[in-house]
């Protein structure tokens, strides 16, 4: 039991402490998904800033030639921050699972980072996170009114065509 | 000899898909416990978990091996949480607001399993987050920070407050 917990609490955290039993149906359905989504594609290695330039560039110009009236794309969506003293950062949202290590940023300049995510139209919540622990807020964006746990987030919204 | 969990990723990175089922029956308990316990209700848990496991599974390539898996995964399962209790909440408010809910009684006094989910509902859930954490899933602050990106002290002055409240709730409980 935690050392720091209150002896008058100790009954109450036992009693939450017993686990749910196997569920093989949820196991099962688990599976069917990962069965139908097929193998997930590994993540890629870092690639130059130059080239990741030049190929969100290339992206943007492909999916304005592919859909110039078309279905709502994806659109290359650039995220900036100012983070003289941070030694690596990373952009977490709905968009990667609030995963750190799926979107890291690039250095560019002294005091600058920055990344290109391609975002569907929708509204997404996101943070960015300062050497794996310090999550701060888009000073350039609204915040998100709806994160009441106080982790510092912020929304952006893709617009879709006709919005 | 069990596989570790950066094992059982290579092999379904490298194809066998139904590798990811020994992930799933290896932590099954402890995050469904966690998810039950923080949205109290065992449809909503096993919903939010379901999606937690397959949103995990989509983003496995991206898993670093460096970090352990159940804290990797305890982050898209916490937002997952947030992102029901947040929906419960844009419900609650456009529909009629409901009544205080009383305790529900016992002769035995706070044991129940029904007690304790009304009493963990009591909390706020920022407190209730960080008290599941910390006193049931035995995770440290420092791990704790990592997982739902608020710093230590903040986390530490909720517990403190979510603490406080418990015992009182509990105090009225047996006294009542």
């Amino acid at each position: 039991m935690t050392d720091d917990l209150p002896p008058e609490l100790e009954a109450f955290v036992t009693g939450l402490r017993t686990t749910p039993s196997a569920n093989a149906a949820l196991r099962e359905r688990v599976l069917a998904s990962a069965r139908g989504l097929g193998v997930p594609r590994r993540s890629r290695l870092p690639v130059p800033r130059s080239l990741l330039i030049g190929l969100a560039a290339v992206l943007a110009a492909l999916v304005l030639l592919r859909h110039p009236e078309g279905r709502d794309p994806a659109r290359p969506v650039p995220f900036v921050l100012m983070a003289p003293k941070a030694v690596r950062v990373s952009i977490v949202g709905d968009f990667n699972d609030w995963d750190q290590a799926a979107t890291p940023l690039q250095r560019a300049g002294e005091h600058t980072w920055w990344v290109v995510v391609n975002l569907p139209p929708g509204r997404y919540r996101y943070s960015f996170v300062l050497d794996g622990t310090h999550w701060v807020a888009d000073p350039a964006a609204p915040r998100a009114a709806d994160n009441d746990f106080g982790a510092e987030s912020s929304v952006v919204t893709i617009l879709g065509k006709g919005s | 000899m069990t596989p570790t969990d950066g094992e059982v990723i290579a092999r379904v990175l490298a194809g066998d898909v139904d590798a990811y089922g020994i992930i799933v029956d290896r932590y099954h308990g402890r995050f469904a416990r966690f998810a039950t316990r923080m949205l109290g209700s065992r449809e909503d848990a096993e919903e939010a978990l379901q999606d937690a496991l397959i949103r995990a599974y989509r983003a496995l390539g991206a898993y670093q091996h460096r970090e352990r898996f159940a804290a990797w995964f305890y982050r898209i399962l916490v937002n997952r949480c947030r992102s029901v209790l947040a929906q419960r909440q844009r419900r609650r408010a456009v529909e009629e607001p409901t009544a205080d809910q009383d305790s529900p009684t016992s002769d035995a006094g706070f044991v129940g399993r029904e007690q304790a989910t009304w009493l963990l509902s009591r909390l706020p859930a920022d407190q209730r987050e960080v008290f599941l954490l910390r006193y049931v899933e035995d995770l440290s602050y420092a791990d704790i920070a990592a997982i739902t990106g608020v710093g230590e002290s903040a986390l530490k002055m909720r517990v403190k407050r979510g603490l406080e409240q418990l015992r009182q709730l509990l105090r009225q409980g047996n006294d009542d």
